[in-house]
């Protein structure tokens, strides 16, 4: 949803002020200090709502910086545009949300609660959509990696020769790229768990999700130490060729 | 006037410099050195041995260096092909750090 910029800027000064933490306040604080009942029985709830539209702000930058990290990557594992997608969809989500409570009248804290609760539960950002991204943007970097140490160990191959202490940094080499494929899948068909991620979706109980994150980046770390060791047999297949 | 015996000393130092540039001649070209018409070290083929027969007569093969020149531009590019899987790895270690969900939650903040 396109906003004018006088509020973006607006909004940009209170959400430096302010930590999401305070949109729980919001909804607990006393009804007095929320704003005087208009004759129509609307409170405005100056406040409350500025620390709505903050929250609000910081879930779409967070979520539009999401969009622009993925958007530049080159997708090995085919899971960056359905997470890109998702993640658009949340922060239009979220900016029509903020609009609603923007506009909407209040009569009481508790009508103001129950429609700005879902930015806290229904979207997840920071306890799903972050993590969740990073750990693609993660696979994809990692895949990239893969590919380029491949191409250099099919080449060292044909360089190698007979030398015995050559063809075993080369044969190490490969023995750790195999360990990497094991963890991440052969772009472009991820393993199991990593494909698992991009299909995690915001949820009331985030343990299945948490734990499916905890399993992928067991995973990623794993692949990564595997692929610097497989660089670190190339360096030395490099240096034993060029001596 | 030259004497007699001065023409001979002369012919004799003469004589014994020629055999002195033969001898030195024929010690560079047997231990290797760079001959017309002959490959030099940068166009010679990689892991092609070289044999040279010792002062005593045996025979002693030696290997060369082992990477060519294309070679060598090869092992460059595939350096620089590390380095670059290198950078994405460093980046990977970045993304991985921000992918631990009970860390981000925290700023998710907390229902009432």
């Amino acid at each position: 949803m396109t906003r004018p910029s006088v509020r973006r800027g607006a909004r940009a000064a209170v959400g430096a002020m302010l930590t999401p933490l305070t949109i729980a306040a919001l909804v607990v604080a006393p009804a007095g200090a929320l704003g005087n009942a208009r004759a129509d029985g609307c409170r405005p709830f100056v406040a409350a709502k500025a620390r709505v539209d903050a929250a609000a702000a910081h879930r779409e930058t967070t979520l539009n910086l999401l969009v622009s990290t993925l958007d530049v990557r080159r997708d090995p594992w085919s899971m960056n545009m359905g997470q890109i997608t998702a993640l658009r969809a949340a922060a239009s989500d979220v900016a029509a949300l903020d609009a609603h409570v923007q506009s909407a009248c209040y009569a009481t804290v508790a009508a103001l609660r129950s429609d700005a609760l879902p930015l806290l539960t229904n979207y997840r950002v920071y306890w799903l959509r972050v993590p969740q991204s990073h750990a693609i943007e993660a696979a994809d970097r990692l895949g990239e990696a893969r590919a380029a140490l491949g191409r250099v160990a099919s080449r060292l191959a044909a360089l190698a020769g007979s030398n015995t202490a050559t063809r075993g940094d080369l044969d190490a080499m490969n023995r750790a790229l195999g360990a990497a494929d094991a963890q991440l899948g052969t772009a472009p068909t991820a393993s199991s768990v990593m494909a698992a991620l991009p299909a995690l979706s915001p949820a009331a109980d985030m343990s299945a999700d948490v734990g499916a994150m905890q399993g992928a980046r067991a995973a990623l770390i794993a692949a990564r130490g595997s692929l610097v060791e497989a660089r670190t047999s190339g360096l030395r297949v490099v240096a034993d060729l060029g001596a | 006037m030259m004497g007699m015996s001065e023409t001979r000393t002369r012919i004799a130092v003469l004589v014994s410099t020629a055999l002195a540039i033969v001898v030195l001649g024929a010690g560079c070209a047997s231990s290797g050195g760079p001959q017309a018409g002959s490959p030099t070290s940068a166009t010679r083929p990689p892991n092609v041995p070289t044999t040279r027969v010792r002062a005593s007569g045996s025979t002693a093969t030696t290997q060369p260096p082992a990477a060519s020149a294309a070679t060598r531009a090869d092992l460059a590019a595939l350096t620089q092909q590390l380095d670059a899987a290198g950078s994405s790895l460093g980046a990977a270690n970045a993304a991985i750090a921000q992918s631990d969900p009970n860390q981000t939650k925290n700023e998710e903040g907390s229902a009432p």
